[in-house]
């Protein structure tokens, strides 16, 4: 009974979205007198809504007069040349070139620049463009310190359901927290904030899969939420544990969030989030150790596999922006991010029946990024692991800085630095420069 | 968990639903449209502008909050050429919002009806600076494009609202006498204007300064985008003294440090203009925008 009264409900919901376009009757084929009768009405309505417009122009004291005479809109060879069905292609470099104290034993996600020395941190090349009314694609080709060609995204995205609902499917970073979404050309940092290769993934959370989301109507504020499921590879084997990745071909990695916005009057902006994630974990290197320089002295790995077990990621983030509407005497605008994550992998029996006993792992950064000037922007970040600890993930501090020069909205200079402190042992850190130019029409970035 | 579902298909039909009588929900870009939409569909429409009149509109903070406004438009009116570019197409793709997406009818760009300037007949590229490379999107201060403006907003109100169109004709043509008397004044004030030569901040003039015969013989900022290098600086105020350029245009958005210099070194008056309604307290709509900006003007020639 419940259920019908939920399916009648939705159908009611889809009549009153469509008010203004009532289905036709169906099974009737209309007849000829009918067809007729149909365009007489269509032009008497026609004729009433614009009545004859010849005496009404020549009464009207049109200011418009002086565009009497003026030439009609420009339609030069060069104007339609510019047409063109192609998709939008762009791309953009990212070069950096630098130091890190602690080469093997810094942990280092897909597009953190790969050595100390020069290094080709990321190119990306952005095909984006409109396929028909009902999809619109975006595929996104990087090349990760020269480390093979791969899709980093690419997926088709719906443009035209009712109830406003949207679609993506392809490959593409789920939309879990707050930077896992974007980009490397989107950072103010050099390199990601170490949870983002803990918890996600070295290339962050991306893999095919199927998202539905659904903007939130008759609220005062913007509220979506979204649901999704994906494809995860299982982890390399000199990595580590991975979050998600294993167990069968049909053990999906599924994600849920919620994202919502708030004005907090003309010039400041909250935009939060909670997400959640489950799959399966998956881990065939035998060292569980996951952040290199906390691995053990001694030369024997830890033994215990954390393989194939059920896993949940929880997430919070918080985005605040202020950003005065009119910057008559100056540019300037705060934006301060906080992330964490908590990974939960429950006391279970493992494959080969051993019980493993509840892993409870978190992470988190915060980072304030001042925009000082028209084109500088300086960054601080504070990171801190292992909030609370378990085997993979031990504590360790971290705070890392950046000045950046915009010479344009297209080309960028970053000046980065960061310094690390595990538990325990050494401090180690790294320092570079990043140059990052952008050619070509790419898309607007979300806010 | 039920009652949750239950919760959530009521507001999807709350929100999906809309009965046939409601106002036209017109959403535009810049303030400018919205007081030009307002005059052509009178109490027929709701209008809201995604930006406020002070501010730079090619730089509009593309906010969550605008997607809501998008999502529940039946028109959206948008300046074109490329000025939006940078914010409007991620808030037209998360607005979920059919009636507006391009090429429907509630997608209207103003810019295909009007007489474009500067259209470059060259090939442009990006050492030019972030330049417009369809034409000068600035077009919207003018009475000749006024009209174009409010008429394309009443052609398009009358598509998506039959009923009203005795309305929206009978509002435009008003709109359009009242622009005609306005333009008595105006077209006295600007004689006055006329061949005085003035330096802008930005090529974003070059219509008003069409209409009032004005000549814009240099700019602080050629390249948009792109602070200006001290030579450009020197090489500007050094031509403002030989031509004798008392008036330097910029608008409220824009950084005052290099054009006070630029202004006392070549003796002239910097004239900050609103170049939208609401840019000031004084231009509250499109007559008193106009009015305003001839005032300045000519406060400024004296």
């Amino acid at each position: 009974m419940k259920h019908a009264a939920l399916v009648c409900a939705l159908l009611v919901t889809s009549a009153t979205a469509r008010a203004e376009d009532p289905p036709p009757p169906a099974d009737q084929t209309p007849s000829t007198e009918e067809i007729e009768q149909a365009l007489k009405a269509d032009q008497a309505a026609k004729d009433k809504a614009h009545p004859k417009e010849a005496p009404a122009q020549a009464a009207s004291p049109s200011g418009a007069n002086a565009a009497a005479g003026s030439p009609a809109p420009s339609t030069s060879a060069f104007g339609r040349l510019i047409q063109s069905l192609n998709p939008d292609i762009s791309a953009i470099l990212d070069l950096a070139a630098g130091w890190y104290s602690n080469e093997s034993g810094t942990l280092k996600s897909d597009d953190d620049p790969a050595n100390t020395g020069f290094n080709a941190q990321e190119i990306e090349i952005a095909f984006q463009a409109v396929v028909d009314p009902y999809f619109r694609a975006d595929i996104f080709v990087t090349v990760p310190n020269l480390n093979s060609f791969e899709i980093e995204e690419g997926f088709l995205t719906t443009t035209n359901l009712p109830w406003n609902l949207q679609v993506r499917a392809g490959v593409f970073r789920a939309a879990f927290g707050r930077q896992n979404m974007q980009h490397l050309h989107l950072q103010d940092f050099t390199r990601r904030p170490a949870i983002n290769a803990l918890f996600l993934g070295l290339d962050g959370l991306r893999s095919p899969g199927l998202e539905i989301n659904w903007l939130v109507p008759g609220i005062p504020f913007y509220l979506l939420l979204e649901a999704s499921a994906f494809s995860v590879a299982a982890s390399g084997p000199n990595e580590q544990l991975a979050t998600f990745g294993g167990g069968e071909h049909w053990d999906f990695a599924y994600v849920a969030s919620a994202k919502a916005f708030w004005e907090l009057g003309e010039s400041s902006a909250l935009y939060a989030g909670l997400s959640y994630a489950h799959g399966k974990t998956s881990q065939t290197a035998t060292i569980n150790d996951v952040l290199p320089s906390t691995r053990p002295i001694t030369s024997d790995p830890f033994p215990t596999n954390l393989n194939n077990l059920f896993s949940n990621l929880y997430g919070a983030d918080l985005y605040f922006k202020w950003k005065p509407a009119n910057a008559a005497r100056t540019y300037v605008s705060v934006a301060w991010t906080t992330e964490f994550m908590l990974r939960d992998i429950p006391a279970q029996l493992t494959a080969a029946g051993a019980p493993s006993p509840e892993q409870l792992e978190g992470g988190l950064y915060t980072q304030l990024v001042v925009q000082a000037a028209r084109r500088w922007y300086l960054g601080l970040r504070g990171e801190v692991l292992g909030i609370p600890q378990a085997d993979s993930v031990h504590r360790e501090y971290a705070t890392a800085g950046s000045i950046t020069f915009a010479a344009s909205e297209f080309a960028r200079m970053r000046l980065y630095g960061e310094v690390r402190f595990p538990a325990g042992r050494d401090v180690y850190g790294a320092m570079f420069v990043q140059l990052e130019a952008s050619i070509g029409a790419h898309g607007a970035h979300p806010y | 968990m039920r009652k949750l579902l239950l919760a959530l298909v009521a507001l999807v039909t709350v929100g999906a639903a809309r009965p046939a009588h409601a106002k036209l929900k017109v959403v535009t870009t810049i303030e400018t449209f919205a007081d030009l939409a307002r005059r052509v569909g009178g109490d027929r429409v709701d209008v809201q502008s995604l930006s406020k009149g002070y501010v730079d509109p090619h730089f509009v903070e593309p906010k969550p909050s605008l997607v809501i406004a998008l999502n529940r438009a039946d028109l959206l009116v948008h300046v074109g050429l490329e000025l939006e570019i940078g914010w409007l197409p991620p808030l037209v793709l998360g607005a979920r919002n059919e009636r507006i997406a391009m090429g429907a009818p509630g997608n209207l760009d103003i810019s295909t009806e009007i007489p474009v300037l500067d259209v470059p007949t060259s090939k442009v590229d990006r050492s030019m600076g972030d330049i417009h490379p369809s034409g000068n999107p600035h077009y919207w201060v003018t009475p000749e494009n006024a009209a174009i403006i409010a008429r394309e907003i009443a052609s398009r109100l009358k598509q998506l609202d039959g009923a009203g169109a005795a309305t929206y004709d009978r509002n435009l043509h008003a709109f359009e006498a009242e622009l005609q008397q306005h333009q008595k004044a105006w077209e006295a004030q600007a004689q006055k204007l006329h061949g005085v030569k003035v330096v802008t901040y930005h090529k974003s003039w070059s219509y008003v300064s069409k209409w009032l015969g004005l000549v814009e013989v240099g700019y602080v900022e050629p390249k948009p985008g792109i602070p200006a290098p001290p030579s450009h600086i020197a090489q500007l105020i050094g031509l403002m003294r030989r031509d004798n350029v008392k008036i330097l245009i910029m608008e409220s958005f824009y950084p005052r440090n290099t054009v006070d210099l630029v202004a006392q070194k070549s003796g002239a008056r910097v004239v900050v203009l609103p170049s939208n309604v609401g840019a000031t307290n004084e231009a509250k709509d499109y007559f008193s925008l106009v009015d305003d900006v001839l005032k300045r003007l000519e406060e400024a020639a004296r």
